[in-house]
């Protein structure tokens, strides 16, 4: 196992206030756990005597599922909450919510919730570790780094890279910690979408922003699709789906223009036949399962190294648990 | 070789700032003189006296009511007025029955318009889908058949986010929206001067929202 002297972060909140070496990092340590999948006896200890909640305050499929399974795979204890059918109802505010988890003894709080900055809320007010799982649109940073760890096994590199995102950029925190993580690793980020989805004011983030697909289709190694929001369209932001794949769907004609090992990803759940055909998702180009096999290793890395700068802070495995301080 | 002179017309060309007496000297279809008097064996000359000539009129705003309305008027029947009115461009209006709110109906003004085979018709498409001001039409499928433009007319757009994102979203093919200006929650029926002692002022505002062949009788610029 590597040495965590590179990471010193008790929180992941968003690839934004990472450094290229700290996100380098991540990946690296991700590489070695990912082996552990492989085994037949598919658990380690590192995070043994632990507790992990997830605090899932929207919907999720993967990512919950993911976050479980590599927590349970560093032998944690791991602790769903779901806002469905919880005191949330009853008008408990969300930091205390989380205060009243934290106080059964948790350790890393895996957070989702539809507010922008809901994780850094939390991280603020609470002594155990926050692990952002997707706040509003802000930030999804460990699909980012799952999906670097993707690109980064099947090119090899990063840097120079030509990665293309499309869809609906603005909605999306997929696309925002994306656009952090590939530009800090030397990739160039090209954002496709139609106007009302996709605002000027990305090309302030250091990428190039068009509004036409099969202009850049030859150029780039990494074709990212974003899935369409449907319920978008009924606030007008665009006119159909029809009209959407038209102009913006990874067709079979649009692929076949496509560099010839061009990278086919996508965060899901994906609308087959809207931003992307199906044989195309399913086809050898597309790295769809491969990131969500990574997501796992990738995420057991992200617990591992919160937990080992957490224990580095606290000098003692067991404390950070004290609800009434905060 | 053909050549055709019109002759003792005025001429108005505002592309020229002109507007003034001349002979017109066309050759195979292009205009190669425009002079006070022409003096020339021509294969036609055409006499403008009291006449104006000008290059082809646009009309940016016309209803040919079709389809849905062919009683009314047909692509056939404006056409030919356009023609003899001097236009030889026009823009239909979308407000049809159906509204022209989708590339299908854009074609079809387009190549009935070609089958008629007098005006340039050109087809302006629909904001909003059936011009209800609600949800974006396919915009830039219209556009790629040839919608020149967009606009709900007859109706403007009343929801101010339904038209910001109209507008934001023709930016991505420099298009262009002709918003019908009006408000119809001031509006209402239309009366300009409601209660007037002038009774036959209101019944000319009032009726202008009607067919206006109804108040055809009474009206007459002041």
């Amino acid at each position: 196992m590597s040495e965590p002297v590179l990471w010193r972060r008790r929180h992941l909140l968003g690839l934004e206030p990472l450094t290229a070496d700290e996100i380098r990092f991540v990946l690296d340590t991700a590489r070695t756990f990912k082996e552990v999948s492989t085994r037949s006896v598919k658990k380690v200890p590192a995070l043994r005597g632990k507790v992990v909640v997830n605090a899932f305050f929207e919907d999720s499929t993967r990512t919950r599922m993911s976050f479980s399974l590599a927590a349970q795979r560093l032998s944690a204890d791991v602790i769903e909450f779901t806002e469905k059918g919880s005191s949330v109802s009853k008008g408990e505010t969300l930091i205390d919510t989380a205060r009243n988890i934290q106080a059964m003894g948790v350790d890393i709080m895996v957070v989702r919730h539809a507010a922008a900055g809901a994780a850094e809320l939390l991280s603020r007010h609470l002594d155990c570790s926050i692990i952002n799982a997707g706040d509003g649109a802000h930030e999804h940073p460990t699909q980012a780094l799952l999906d670097l760890y993707t690109i980064r096994e099947r090119f090899g590199r990063i840097e120079g890279l030509k990665v293309a995102i499309v869809g609906d950029i603005a909605n999306s925190r997929v696309a925002r910690s994306e656009i952090w993580g590939l530009t800090k690793l030397g990739a160039q980020v090209i954002l496709v979408g139609p106007t009302t989805l996709l605002p000027r004011v990305f090309e302030k983030y250091g990428c190039q922003v068009t509004h036409d697909l099969d202009s850049v289709l030859g150029e780039v190694d990494v074709m990212y699709m974003l899935r369409v929001q449907n319920e978008r369209m009924k606030a007008a932001q665009f006119p159909t789906v029809r009209e959407f794949t038209k102009l913006f769907g990874l067709t079979w004609d649009r692929f076949q223009r496509c560099k010839k090992d061009v990278l086919v990803m996508h965060p899901g759940p994906m609308n087959r036949g809207v931003e992307i055909q199906s044989d195309i998702a399913d086809g050898e180009h597309s790295a769809i399962l491969e990131q969500v096999e990574n997501g796992l290793a990738v995420r057991m890395a992200v617990l591992y190294l919160l937990n080992q700068a957490g224990n580095a802070s606290s000098g003692d495995s067991t404390t950070g648990v004290s609800p009434e301080k905060a | 070789m053909s050549t055709l002179l019109i002759k003792n017309g005025t001429v108005i060309d505002p592309s020229q700032g002109l507007q003034s007496r001349r002979d017109v000297l066309i050759e195979d279809g292009r205009i190669i003189r425009l002079e006070p008097s022409i003096h020339q064996s021509v294969d036609q000359t055409i006499d403008a006296t009291g006449q104006f000539v000008t290059p082809g009129l646009i009309d940016i705003h016309v209803h040919f009511r079709e389809p849905g309305d062919e009683e009314e008027e047909t692509i056939a029947s404006g056409s030919a007025a356009a023609v003899a009115g001097g236009f030889t461009t026009v823009c239909c209006m979308p407000n049809t029955k159906p509204a022209l709110d989708n590339e299908a109906q854009i074609e079809f003004v387009l190549r009935e318009s070609e089958r008629v085979g007098l005006a340039n018709v050109l087809a302006v498409g629909a904001i909003t889908k059936a011009r209800e001001g609600k949800e974006l039409a396919e915009l830039a499928s219209m556009h790629q058949r040839g919608a020149i433009a967009f606009s709900d007319d007859g109706v403007g757009v009343n929801d101010s986010s339904v038209m910001r994102r109209a507008l934001q979203y023709i930016r991505m093919f420099d298009g262009l929206i002709m918003q019908h200006c009006e408000d119809h929650q001031l509006s209402g029926g239309g009366n300009a001067r409601r209660g007037s002692q002038h009774p036959d002022r209101d019944a000319r505002y009032s009726c202008r929202s009607r067919a206006t062949d109804d108040c055809k009788g009474h009206y007459s610029e002041p």
